[in-house]
């Protein structure tokens, strides 16, 4: 058995090498490639650039600007497919009740292991904030800051209990709400620009961001907030909010029914 | 002249933590019990996460053309490194109480406090 | 030379990595494991489509020119096209951040999968699940 199990390590690892071979010297994978392809120059180089104000997005970040702007609906409809695995996972557990009473004894670790869990639980909404207010300008965004912000529940569950959870107000109903409001919240943002095009009379295009040449209506990138000049980059600042909001309560949501105790409905999958 | 040693002592942190990570899957791979591994596991925590941060941190302060970037590299850096002081700690006792209430003894023991305790009543369980 | 072998070493690890969790799906009965094989897979091969994208060219990391909060200034062309010269291929980045939040949809779903069959079985063992689901079906 054993000389069975390194034999078929060996091969693979030469297999893998000849692999690797083949694919780099045949061109298929570039070696070591020593520039960027003319696409991706076209998008690091206009993506800031105020001159060529037809096709800029009007961030500094490309990731954001490309995901958010130039790709916008397929982002939306990525998001949708997040939204249907939440689903279908609720219709998994669809008679569960999530209650106080209902959600196990409530007792959790030791007291080190809870202060610990305090203060850590203060610190990581904020930086998920921070990581979703600065989407647009460093690298990061809405899913990032929503995946960040997850883990908080996801340590009270696993230091304090489910109980305490359940009992602030982070039951079901209310994460799937908070969900379906940031998706709503996209596509209200997605056909804002077209609105304010329909009122003034031109066109414009879903999920636009900037003007362009042939739909001169867009959200402008610098705006005024408080006396300060700030760059919101239009709709991408706005986006990543509502993403953030989104991803967040759903996650959320994915691991407080995960963590769900089944007592109570146990007998009735049974008998389905 | 001071910013060189300062970057060459961030330096010198990320090679030991490379090394500390090593010596930790060596240990995590040769070490007989769940115990044992538990200690390989908190030097590569502290020794492979801490180390590697504040050396990160003092790099980034000593390189100039990253402008006003390189305060904001290093303030991160710092505090990423406090936490994972703080919580590394608290990992590797959540998973030895973890294990010892599931049953598992520590092999080569002397003393074991913690069944004490229990059997007197002091803590539950 | 050093540079060739470096980058068939990464190939080369990737491949290898394919092929383990390859293994790990097909051979695994857990199906917990099997999960856990499903989604390093996936991560091999969004760290194949990042590692299409890279290249190092310049010493030091480019820095976007201009981008702070408050900024109005806008940067000049040199600097954009300096910026572009050195910097990374961002397409396959946001290939790999779309791929990552499918792949976690999938994930969850397969997770909550998981807990149904624990719950109607009493294990995740695929052996026992498939004779017990068969003999049901009889």
């Amino acid at each position: 058995m054993e000389k069975r199990l390194i034999c078929l390590g060996v091969c693979i690892t030469v297999t893998a090498f000849i692999l690797a071979f083949a694919l780099i010297y045949t061109g298929i994978v570039p070696l070591a490639p020593t520039g960027n392809r003319p696409l991706a120059t076209i998008f690091l180089e206009s993506t800031f650039n105020a001159e060529k104000w037809w096709i800029w997005a009007g961030s500094p970040e490309v990731v954001t600007s490309i995901l958010w702007d130039y790709r916008g609906i397929d982002t939306v409809y990525e998001t949708t497919v997040f939204f249907l695995a939440i689903i279908g996972a609720i219709t998994v557990v669809r008679t569960m009740k999530l209650l106080p009473e209902t959600s196990g004894k409530g007792r959790g670790l030791t007291v080190i292991a809870k202060t610990i869990t305090k203060i850590t639980f203060a610190t990581i909404p904020i930086i998920a904030f921070s990581i979703a207010v600065h989407g647009h300008l460093t690298p990061g965004g809405g899913f990032q800051a929503g995946s960040a912000f997850a883990v908080a529940p996801l340590l009270v569950i696993a230091a304090l209990s489910l109980r305490l959870l359940v009992e602030r107000g982070w039951g079901k109903e209310r994460l799937l709400a908070l969900r379906t409001t940031g998706l709503i919240l996209i596509g209200i943002i997605a056909i804002i620009v077209p609105i304010l095009a329909i009122l003034r009379h031109s066109i414009a295009y879903i999920m636009q961001n900037q003007a362009k040449l042939w739909a001169p209506a867009g959200l402008s990138a610098v705006v005024d907030l408080l006396g300060v000049k700030s760059l919101l980059s239009g709709t991408l600042f706005w986006l990543n909010l509502s993403e953030f909001l989104a991803v967040s309560a759903g996650l959320s949501l994915v691991f407080v029914l995960l963590a769900a105790p089944t007592k109570n409905f146990d007998k009735e999958v049974k008998t389905q | 002249m001071i910013w060189d040693i300062v970057g060459w002592i961030g330096v010198a942190l990320i090679v030991l933590g490379a090394i500390m990570d090593l010596i930790a899957s060596i240990g995590m791979h040769r070490f007989r019990n769940f115990y044992l591994r538990l200690h390989a596991a908190t030097v590569g925590m502290i020794g492979g996460a801490f180390y590697p941060l504040i050396g990160l941190g003092l790099l980034s302060l000593s390189l100039e053309y990253l402008g006003i970037t390189r305060y904001y590299i290093a303030g991160i850096s710092f505090v990423s490194a406090l936490f994972v002081l703080l919580t590394a700690p608290v990992g590797s006792h959540v998973l030895a109480r973890a294990a010892h209430r599931a049953g598992i003894k520590p092999e080569p023991i002397n003393v074991d406090r913690l069944q004490e305790d229990i059997g007197k009543g002091v803590m539950e369980e | 030379m050093i540079k060739d072998i470096v980058w068939i070493y990464y190939y080369a690890s990737l491949i290898l990595i394919t092929f383990m969790s390859i293994y790990g799906i097909a051979v695994r009965p857990n199906l917990l494991k099997k999960i856990i094989m499903l989604s390093i897979l996936s991560d091999t091969a969004n760290m194949l489509a990042v590692l299409l994208g890279y290249h190092i060219l310049s010493p030091k990391p480019p820095v976007y020119p201009g981008g702070t909060f408050s900024t109005t200034q806008f940067p000049s062309q040199e600097q954009l096209s300096t910026f572009a010269k050195y910097a990374v291929d961002p397409i396959p980045q946001v290939l790999v951040v779309t791929a990552i939040v499918i792949g976690l949809a999938v994930l969850v779903f397969l997770s909550f999968v998981a807990v149904l069959i624990y719950r109607r079985y009493g294990t995740l063992d695929m052996r026992v699940v498939s004779k017990k689901a068969r003999h049901e079906v009889k």
